[in-house]
């Protein structure tokens, strides 16, 4: 599983996202605005930009949550504006989603939050460690080890720090076996420390699993630090998407510019309109009639 | 890229991993995949146990078997049948009943109004004069409520008379001690600091009372009223089944000459009824409820009250009449006026309720001191039979309950069709009064506690189911929406994502429903559905008083046991 920790993966293989000249509007509000790019596989890629530049709608144009006004989004291999409200539910399970609040079920433990990640493979409704097979447990728990929660698989959820229940929520996600990992706004209600090991892990994983992560953040140094790829948006238009290896500083403080005017990167907001990034993940009323 | 493990960063982790160190590999199977016996866990475990072991003895001490559930719901159909079509009474003979129905249910709760207020300032520790005194204050707000309203009624009715008034007295006596416990429990949450800071100016007792603590409980008593006043209408549609007046006279009449059309007829009208005040006391709740919200939200954001008065030139030394205080002054008018109506409606003058009082206080002495010698032999199982009515109903209305609750959670539920269908059901049993219900079922049933057990079972949907459904509808939906992203169905989500987060409230509101039907199980007897209510209708009825005295004590026993064992397992849960 060790590959070699390339700054830039290989990007032979087909794109496991694809986006072509995205625009989405909100009645006269332009959301986003032509955005188009490729990502290969095992990329970690960094969204930035200010409160309402896009990245929000971004994402959820990813796992087909929104349609698009205009343009094309593919997501492994998956034909998203087009698929069937079937074909999309079935890209979810291979999706993971990282939310800004985490999400767990709090009374419940850390294993058995760790396993719900795999009742999307699972049938029939499961309540209970023991409800699970061996093998998931063993599974459950080597991803707990791998977020350094291991000795607290049998916690409960909420008597966790935000940090550590973050690092769960990944394990989770990584139980879905993902090919795509999309966190959004995840370090955003976290302490500089906690969402310094937020963010090691998903890089981590991204290494390690050559899966590959779009996450959304406010924080300038932390898409420096972590990411391999930034596309900076503004206004719902790109204005920068460059590798993180020959990126400084000021490049990227320019994102943060409004009519010109340097602004700065502002503090997280969670009064941000949130509803838990996919509270209506059953499809829309427009992918239904297509 | 090196990234540092996170237990190396972190000392405290680095410290645990070390002493537990969970390697991979081939140490993998010595690994725990299952939980830990901890404490908590092994004490859900023994409970769980206890309850299903207290289910068990009570389902074999009634007698519930499949057989008989199948033959019963054979008479049941049979009996339905005999009830269609619906014939439904001329009006001119159920409008005086209804009238008087409602009005004592006003009446009632007014007078337990007036009764309540200086009894939980006196009952609540921060606003007690002395220890002593709250103890007594507790002590008869307690015992007013471990004796149901209809006992009081039945003991009432003989000793004042058939009519209105012994049911007027016997819900206030009642919801006293009922509302006298939430008005207690909401007086000592209040912010302590408040009334401290009225109290360092110099006031005396009284006025720290007045100023500090009264404005802040005033929202919460006025819901606490409005609820009792509509669970007071489904109680006084029965209590004429022991003579004190009301539509319940009628119906009881009706069902027992087997005038099955004619009764549904009236159960429909107690249902609507019910419903109504229902609604509008819910209505009037949320208006209060809202409005001290958007007073919150106004406090917060700093925003000028929307009716603020323009301002004059001369400054007003009281205050201004905005729509909010007219409102206020209006609601609180028509409450008195509508009270007076009633008390004038039915006849009860003040000096009839004053002489009553001295007639109640010396009817005391024909019922001392207590014969348990006479029942000795009858009160044992009567009071056993009491106790696994109310454990069975329990358990039936929240095996009943379960379903219909997620089915009645808008979140939740599969179709909005569905969601209102489970609402009816709820609305339905809330709307029928258990004594009703046993009624009915004794018919179907025959005469026992197996009638019983189905009646409250059945009765207490309304009760449970809604307070289930509340509980997950009040969820965070972020965890439920974190499932949906794994690719969860809607069972899976419910069963991982909702369950465990509703788990302790379901309990909490199974030991609430326990509590209303030990109380309902004391008094069914009365219609021949099983348990204590029948030698207290007996000993009543042949004026063997010294009797009803020693039953009476067991029943206050009995509910105050279940009251506090519940309260206690509540609290702990919670």
């Amino acid at each position: 599983m060790t590959r070699p920790t390339a700054a830039q993966p290989d990007g032979t293989a087909v794109p496991v996202v694809r986006v072509a000249h995205l625009t989405k509007r909100f009645g006269d509000h332009t959301a986003l605005d032509d955005v188009s790019f490729d990502l290969p596989r095992g990329q970690f890629l960094a969204v930035i930009g200010l409160s309402g530049s896009g990245k929000s709608t971004l994402l959820r144009l990813l796992n087909g949550l929104h349609t698009p006004s205009d343009g094309a989004v593919e997501v492994l291999g998956v034909d998203v504006v087009h698929a069937r409200a079937r074909a999309i539910r079935h890209l979810r399970c291979q999706v993971g989603f990282i939310f800004q609040q985490f999400n767990l079920v709090g009374r419940l433990s850390c294993m058995e939050n760790v396993l719900s990640g795999a009742l999307g493979r699972l049938r029939g409704p499961r309540l209970g460690v023991s409800t699970y097979s061996k093998t998931l447990r063993q599974t459950a728990l080597d991803h707990l080890d791998r977020v350094g929660l291991g000795h607290k698989a049998f916690q409960r959820a909420d008597t966790l720090s935000g940090g550590e229940q973050q690092r769960v929520a990944i394990a989770r996600s990584l139980m879905q076996q993902p090919q795509l990992l999309l966190a959004d706004e995840p370090v955003a209600s976290l302490d500089p420390e906690s969402s310094g090991q937020v963010m090691d892990v998903l890089r981590r994983i991204c290494v390690e699993e050559h899966l590959t992560v779009i996450c959304s953040l406010h924080q300038v140094d932390m898409a420096l630090g972590w990411a391999h790829r930034v596309i900076g948006l503004r206004a719902g238009r790109t204005v920068l998407d460059r590798p993180t290896g020959d990126l400084t500083r000021p490049q990227l403080m320019q994102v943060y510019q409004r009519d010109g005017v340097p602004v700065a990167p502002e503090t997280p907001q969670p009064d941000e309109p949130d509803d838990h990034g996919l509270a209506a993940l059953s499809p829309t009323p427009q992918q239904l009639i297509q | 890229m090196t990234t540092p493990t996170n237990s190396a960063e972190r000392p405290d982790l680095a410290t645990t991993a070390q002493a537990e160190p969970t390697p991979a590999g081939a140490a993998t199977d010595k690994r725990a995949l299952r939980p830990p016996w901890t404490r908590n866990r092994i004490v859900g475990l023994a409970a769980a146990a206890g309850a299903v072991l207290a289910i068990v003895v009570s389902t074999r001490q009634v007698g519930v078997d499949p057989q008989r559930l199948i033959d019963g719901w054979a008479d049941l159909g049979n009996l339905l049948g005999r009830m269609l079509p619906v014939e439904m009474p001329q009006p001119s003979r159920v409008v005086g009943p209804i009238l008087d129905t409602l009005m004592m249910a006003v009446a009632g709760t007014a007078l337990a109004l007036l009764l309540s207020l200086p009894l939980s300032f006196l009952a609540a520790a921060n606003t007690a004069p002395s220890p002593a005194v709250r103890a007594v204050a507790r002590a008869i707000i307690l015992g007013a409520r471990s004796i149901p309203d209809l006992v009081y009624a039945l003991i009432f009715v003989r000793v004042l008379g058939v009519g209105v008034l012994p049911g007027v007295l016997a819900v206030a006596i009642y919801s006293t001690g009922m509302i006298g416990k939430l008005f207690a429990d909401a007086i000592e949450e209040v912010d302590d600091d408040v009334h401290h800071a009225v109290a360092t100016v110099g006031a005396t007792r009284l006025q720290a009372i007045m100023t500090g603590v009264v404005p802040q409980v005033l929202p919460s008593f006025v819901s606490t009223t409005l609820y009792r006043l509509d669970m007071n209408v489904a109680a006084s549609a029965v209590l004429g089944f022991v003579g004190a007046g009301g539509i319940g006279f009628e119906l009881y009449n009706t069902l027992r000459t087997l005038q099955y059309q004619r009764g549904l007829g009236l159960a429909l009208i107690i249902i609507a009824l019910v419903v109504i005040v229902e609604r509008i006391s819910a209505a009037i709740r949320a208006s209060i409820l809202a409005h001290e919200h958007s007073a919150r939200e106004r406090r917060r954001s700093r925003r000028p009250a929307r009716d603020r008065p323009p301002a004059t030139g001369r400054p007003r030394l009281s205050p201004p009449w905005t729509r909010a205080r007219l409102t206020r002054q209006i609601a609180v008018l028509s409450a008195a006026g509508l009270a007076l109506v009633s008390f004038a409606g039915l006849g009860i003058s003040p000096g009839a309720l004053l002489r009553a009082i001295p007639e109640l206080v010396a009817s005391i002495g024909t019922f001392l001191p207590p014969d348990f010698a006479s029942v000795r032999d009858d009160l044992g199982p009567a009071i056993v039979e009491t106790l696994t009515i109310a454990v069975c109903a329990t358990a039936l209305a929240t095996a009943l309950s379960l379903p219909i609750a997620f089915l009645a959670a808008r979140p939740v539920a599969p179709h909005p069709v569905v969601y209102h269908a489970a609402r009816l059901v709820i609305v339905l049993s809330r709307g029928l009064p258990p004594l009703v219900l046993a009624l009915i079922f004794v018919s179907a049933f025959g005469l026992g506690p197996f009638a019983g057990v189905i009646a409250l079972g059945l009765g207490s949907i309304g009760l449970t189911a809604k307070l289930m459904a509340d509980a997950i509808e009040h969820l965070d939906p972020g965890p439920r929406a974190a499932l949906r992203s794994v690719g969860a169905t809607r069972v899976q989500q419910a069963t991982t994502g909702v369950v465990p987060q509703v788990a302790p409230s379901f309990v909490a509101t199974t030991l609430f429903t326990l509590d209303s039907t030990i109380r309902s199980s004391t008094i069914v007897g009365i219609v021949g559905a099983g348990g204590i209510g029948f030698i207290t209708y007996q000993s009543v009825h042949t004026l063997q008083f010294h009797t009803t005295a020693a039953v009476l004590i067991v029943i206050f026993v009995t509910v105050f046991v279940v009251e506090r064992f519940s309260d206690m397992i509540r609290k702990r849960i919670l």
